[in-house]
């Protein structure tokens, strides 16, 4: 035996060169066109305004941090389209007669055809930096360009490039057509938004009280999503983690390709084991969409969505049996629909009957820590984040009082008897006292359920965290201003902090004597306040007839 | 030098192969005889290495073939499918195998533009499907291989090429021990250049013949008699086949010839005739005798 192995074979790699250089030039072309010579032009026909200097310089910027901008699409297309060129052989019969015959070993084979799909994307990218490096030396985009930017640039773009061609290398050896593997490629970046998204929608429609957190969509952190959210912030283990990422792909399809069998050059599916999860992955994906679909167009019907459910679920069955078959003749396939629909039956009796408890879960009063109840849960799930400032203190109550706490659980059990649809979107959020969180989405009816709501809204926490005005002290308050809704004039500012004082005495008297009834009262404002404090933050009151004291104060005050 | 032992394949539910053996000498030409479907091109790709054998074995020179360079660059392999680079004119495809054949020969190259005179800048895939079929077995015998898989070889060419074809191969038969298979579903095709014949049938090798051998086996006779036919002509059942027309008697008898003439005289014949039998002749007595219906499996 010969001990010469290699992983590459340079002649496959100079035919790979030799017939695909074409892409690698228009890649080029792309490139320079979109990039530098976009910014030259920009400040070409630019009067030197200071203004717009900042303006081109902060957009180069964000492009060269793959921020924004028409090259963002490069990474994207570019390697999936090279590595389905330079993989075109295990596509097509012919070719893949010709290559496995050749004497190189499968792995060689794999290896050169990536190391030509890596020359045809790197080199238009070190193209791209080279000229971008030579106008920063040479022009005035010097101004512009750092050559630390420029690498960045280069950096993410092989990050994301060799990421996108393992994922476009891993898939087509699951598949037999160069059309299939691109469009499972862009499918597998999407189907985990995809899923969560129709999950989402359909169980809110068939679970009561369903919610979710509105920032869990971990599909954000995935590589597409990211790309294209025009906010990449990689942090280094996400980088680390596309590359783990790359390189475990670029493995499985080395471990594939060793495994598959050239005969399948043109099949959708090339190994037996992975179409019943090609065809039920397709029938589950039909029947999520049909019953999002039937939801939205029946204003959440659940038997419509039921009827979309099997309806759809049969036409995706249907048609991916015809493309995995390449025949129209399916019907002797039927046992595995009715096995799916089988399925089908009885997860949807399990979410009738609330098999896990989801539906009429309501914490023992004793295990809860706190409760935020209101229709602010973007706020509440961001209240450690100092990034998000909540941009009012509307709905920013938690409750720790032992007594509000009781009383919202025995609110929950009276929704939960009830299930009554009309009323303000209402999210009561638990956190536990072992960490869990629990978190509900109703509709609250203020009439239906005053006798629970009263205690609570009568409660001081409810009415410190609606009226912060009870904690506020004059020195606190910069000013207010008072709008008098039943005329157009000017508002009227106090600043003095004497009247400020008074002013606080009367409208807290008028607040701590409310009872559930005021709270809850849609009377027609008559003055609207808003009250700006030391660090300009304004929170505003709407003024209605049951602040006798306040309404009081200011006819007293506004005449002199 | 082509050893392979109880070779199966199934394509889903269908056998293509069913625990085949076959054993191939070097410096024979074998040819590979069967009705499409019967598995050749199966067979073929698991020579070739492209396809990986699910069981038995497959050993060339006694190495393994799949994935494993060193016994592949012995092998070239011409497809009766064809496949070149469009963009390639035939001196890049050249290129292209020399890069990959470690015998390749430039030289050989070179001076077989004799023998095939098409313009080396020309773009293969433009060519007409004959000229293809040229070009492969150019670049094919310009590697310079141990063993020569051929697939329904000589499809397209005219009787002029395919004869010059024929003999250039053959001369590296003579000279350098090559060893050719060469699958065709026409026997006549391969009459005349096959030592060795392999006949596959629903992915079984039912006959393996050196046709020297079968030839001088196998004897076609016309016997008439003045009487009746002699009772104790070819008792011990070495007669495939008999048919008797009027007073003639046309029997194929297997056996070594001169012990047929001398036992055939003893019984004196008024007219009697020893014919050649060609190849198909053979196979239709030869798998009659078996019980197959030969019109299924030979055209």
């Amino acid at each position: 035996m010969k001990s010469k192995t290699s992983l590459f074979k340079k002649g496959l790699i100079l035919s790979d060169l030799k017939r695909y250089w074409w892409v690698s030039v228009i890649f080029s072309i792309g490139l320079i066109l979109t990039m530098p010579l976009a910014h030259y032009m920009q400040k070409f026909n630019l009067n030197t305004d200071n203004s717009n200097i900042k303006f081109i310089k902060e957009f180069i910027a964000r492009e060269l941090n793959f921020h924004s901008g028409v090259s963002l699409l490069f990474p994207a297309v570019i390697p999936v389209i090279i590595a389905v060129l330079a993989y075109r052989y295990i596509q097509k019969g012919r070719q893949a007669s010709l290559y496995h015959s050749l004497p190189v070993t499968r792995a060689e084979l794999y290896f050169s055809s990536f190391v030509s799909t890596l020359i045809l994307y790197v080199v238009p990218l070190l193209i791209n930096v080279f000229v971008m490096g030579l106008l920063n030396s040479f022009s005035f985009l010097s101004d512009f360009y750092t050559m630390g930017l420029i690498f960045k640039w280069f950096g993410l773009s092989l990050l994301y490039g060799i990421l996108f061609m393992s994922m476009t290398i891993f898939v087509g050896m699951f598949t037999g057509s160069s059309v299939a593997q691109i469009v499972f490629v862009y499918i597998l970046n999407l189907l985990p938004l995809f899923f969560f998204e129709t999950i989402r929608a359909n169980l809110s429609s068939l679970l009561y009280g369903f919610a979710t957190y509105s920032n869990t969509g971990f599909y954000r952190k995935l590589p597409m999503t990211m790309l294209f959210s025009n906010s990449i912030e990689l942090t280094p283990r996400m980088v680390v983690g596309y590359i783990v990422l790359s390189v475990l792909l670029l493995a499985g399809g080395l471990v594939a390709f060793k495994l598959r069998r050239p005969e399948t050059a043109g099949d959708i599916i090339t190994f037996k084991p992975i179409r019943p999860v090609f065809i039920y992955g397709v029938t589950v994906c039909a029947t999520l969409v049909g019953g999002a679909y039937f939801l939205a167009i029946s204003r959440a019907s659940v038997p419509f969505a039921i009827f979309g459910y099997f309806l759809c679920a049969l036409i995706g069955y249907v048609v991916v049996q015809m493309v995995t078959n390449k025949t129209f003749k399916v019907l002797n396939t039927y046992k595995g629909y009715l096995g799916y629909a089988l399925v089908l039956i009885i997860m949807l009796l399990g979410v009738k009957f609330d098999i896990f408890g989801y539906v009429n879960k309501v914490p023992a009063a004793d295990e809860v820590a706190n409760v935020y109840m209101g229709y602010n849960l973007y706020w509440w799930e961001n209240q450690d984040n100092e990034k998000y400032l909540s941009p009012s203190h509307d709905n920013t109550t938690i409750y720790k009082e032992t007594a509000n706490i009781k009383n919202i659980t025995e609110l929950h059990k009276m929704i939960l008897g009830n299930r009554s649809k009309e009323g303000f979107p209402t999210y009561i959020a638990y956190t536990l006292k072992n960490g869990k969180k629990i978190v509900r989405y109703y509709n609250l009816d203020t009439n239906l359920y005053a006798s629970a709501l009263g205690p609570i809204y009568e409660s001081k926490e409810y009415k410190n965290g609606r009226f912060p005005v009870l904690h506020q002290e004059a020195d606190d308050i910069k000013y207010i201003q008072v709008h008098d809704n039943a005329n157009n004039k000017q508002p009227i500012v106090i600043s003095d902090k004497e009247k400020l004082k008074s002013f606080i005495t009367e409208i807290r008297k008028d607040i701590s004597g409310f009872n559930y009834e005021q709270l809850a009262s849609s009377t027609e404002d008559k003055l609207w306040i808003e009250i700006s404090d030391n660090n300009d933050m304004i929170i505003s009151y709407g003024v209605n007839s049951n602040y006798i004291n306040t309404l009081n104060w200011f006819s007293n005050n506004n005449n002199q | 030098m082509i050893h392979v032992k109880s070779l199966s394949k199934s394509y889903g539910d269908f056998k293509a192969l069913d625990s085949l053996d076959i054993h191939i000498k070097e410096g024979s030409v074998y040819g590979l005889l069967g009705p499409n479907g019967s598995g050749k091109t199966t067979l073929i790709k698991h020579l070739t290495g492209i396809y990986k054998n699910e069981s038995g074995s497959i050993a060339i020179d006694g190495k393994s073939v799949f994935d494993n360079p060193e016994t592949k660059s012995k092998i070239v392999y011409i497809s009766d499918d064809l496949f070149f680079f469009s963009q390639y004119s035939i001196k890049e495809m050249a290129s292209f195998y020399a890069s990959m054949y470690p015998g390749w020969s430039w030289e050989r190259f070179n001076t077989l533009k004799q023998v095939f005179p098409i313009d080396i800048k020309r773009r293969v895939v433009k060519l007409s499907k004959g000229m293809q079929k040229q070009v492969a077995f150019w670049l094919g015998i310009s590697a310079k291989p141990k063993v020569m898989i051929l697939d329904e070889p000589v499809d397209g060419l005219d009787p002029v090429m395919r004869k010059k074809v024929w003999n250039l191969i053959l001369q590296d038969v003579a000279e350098y021990g090559t060893t050719v298979l060469v699958s065709s579903h026409n026997l006549r095709e391969l009459e005349d250049i096959c030592d060795h014949v392999g006949i596959l049938y629903q992915g079984k090798m039912m006959v393996e013949r050196e046709l020297d051998n079968m030839k001088s086996d196998i004897h076609k006779l016309q016997l008439a008699y003045s009487g009746n036919t002699p009772d104790n002509l070819f008792k011990d059942g070495e007669v495939l086949h008999r048919t008797q027309n009027g007073s003639v008697l046309q029997l194929i008898v297997r056996g070594n010839k001169d012990a047929i003439i001398s036992h055939v005289k003893s019984t004196n014949p008024v007219v009697m005739d020893i014919l050649p039998l060609s190849l198909e002749e053979i196979f239709i007595y030869e798998l009659g005798g078996k019980g197959y219906e030969i019109e299924n499996i030979l055209i």
